[in-house]
């Protein structure tokens, strides 16, 4: 059975929808990123409740003609890269509010 | 500017969106420089409120860098809210400050904040020129220390300067003081400065050419 994987937008970050894409610049090194409209899409949900399985299914799957797996793969992908420049947090287990951007707090 | 931020600024454009805006907290200033064009007299500001809400519109609008400046910001006795209340919002918030009023405490409370970067104003090296063109005794050295405190908690600073009569000799001299302090330094024809404040704004990695 595939482990679950939780996603959580960093606090550190600046980010912005310009249209159908998403502007982020890295509080660690001010470096600009641009996510197109699918990635947007799992970055707006990166609540780190939210299983990033879930998010697949149920807001990329839904929209767009596109095989779960193949989809899932690709997130994960998108998921590790994000991470790697630290504008991401993966978890295999819920994350924190407190490292959630203040309006995403309840 | 990079290659993707003038594409982004393009599909900005394009979409009528306000990518960076200036918002002037205050006129109120600690500091008389000679080449000022605000007259430092209170005018009235915004209320905490207001700004709060201007900034959700702004946030609304798909302002994405905000750059918060004067007057001093730091007079102002809600900034901090004001910057967290910014930030919260996902801007990436640059400032632009003389620092006269950043210490330890403030550079740490920035950083914990997250700013992209701090603009100083230092119009020279020698004391005897900055003191006379900010008219404030000791400024220099309060400005400096502040930078310090600012590079100690690893965030990106600023030198900015204006070009006068006054300090164009010692501009060299103050490239190599930013080498030294900062992260970067821009010296800036004071006409241009003007041009900032009335609400454009370019990459200060960048200026734009004459």
């Amino acid at each position: 059975m595939n482990r679950k994987l939780y996603v959580a937008r960093s606090s550190d970050v600046a980010s912005r929808r310009l249209g159908d894409e998403m502007l982020i610049m890295s509080g660690r090194d001010s470096t600009l990123f641009t996510l197109n409209e699918v990635a947007a899409i799992i970055w707006e949900a990166a609540d780190g409740v939210i299983p990033l399985e879930d998010i697949v299914v149920e807001r990329i799957c839904s929209q767009f003609d596109v095989e779960p797996s193949a989809a899932m793969s690709d997130a994960e992908e998108l998921a590790d890269e994000l991470s790697r420049h630290g504008i991401l947090l993966l978890s295999e287990e819920p994350i924190s509010q407190s490292s959630l951007p203040q309006q995403e707090r309840q | 500017m990079s290659t993707l931020m003038q594409e982004v600024a393009a599909k900005a454009l394009k979409l009528g969106v306000p990518l960076s805006v200036q918002l002037d907290l205050t006129y109120r200033c600690n500091e008389r420089c000679v080449h000022c064009y605000l007259d430092h007299e209170d005018h009235g500001e915004m209320t905490t409120a207001e700004i709060k809400d201007l900034l959700e519109q702004l946030a609304s609008a798909g302002a994405f860098i905000l750059s918060l400046s004067g007057g001093e910001i730091l007079l102002r006795k809600d900034f901090f809210e004001i910057l967290e209340y910014a930030r919260g919002l996902t801007f990436c918030v640059k400032l632009k400050t003389n620092a006269i009023l950043i210490r330890e405490h403030e550079a740490e409370r920035i950083r914990s904040v997250g700013v992209e970067s701090v603009q100083v104003s230092i119009y020279s090296h020698r004391p005897e020129i900055h003191d006379s063109i900010t008219k404030i005794p000791g400024s220099l050295k309060r400005s400096v220390d502040a930078i310090r405190f600012l590079k100690t908690h690893g965030l990106k600073v600023i030198i900015a300067n204006v070009l006068m009569q006054q300090n164009i000799r010692t501009t060299p001299v103050l490239g190599r003081l930013q080498g030294n302090l900062a992260s970067s330094s821009h010296s800036i024809p004071p006409s241009r400065r003007k041009w900032t404040a009335i609400g454009q704004s370019w990459d200060w990695e960048s200026p734009p050419a004459n």
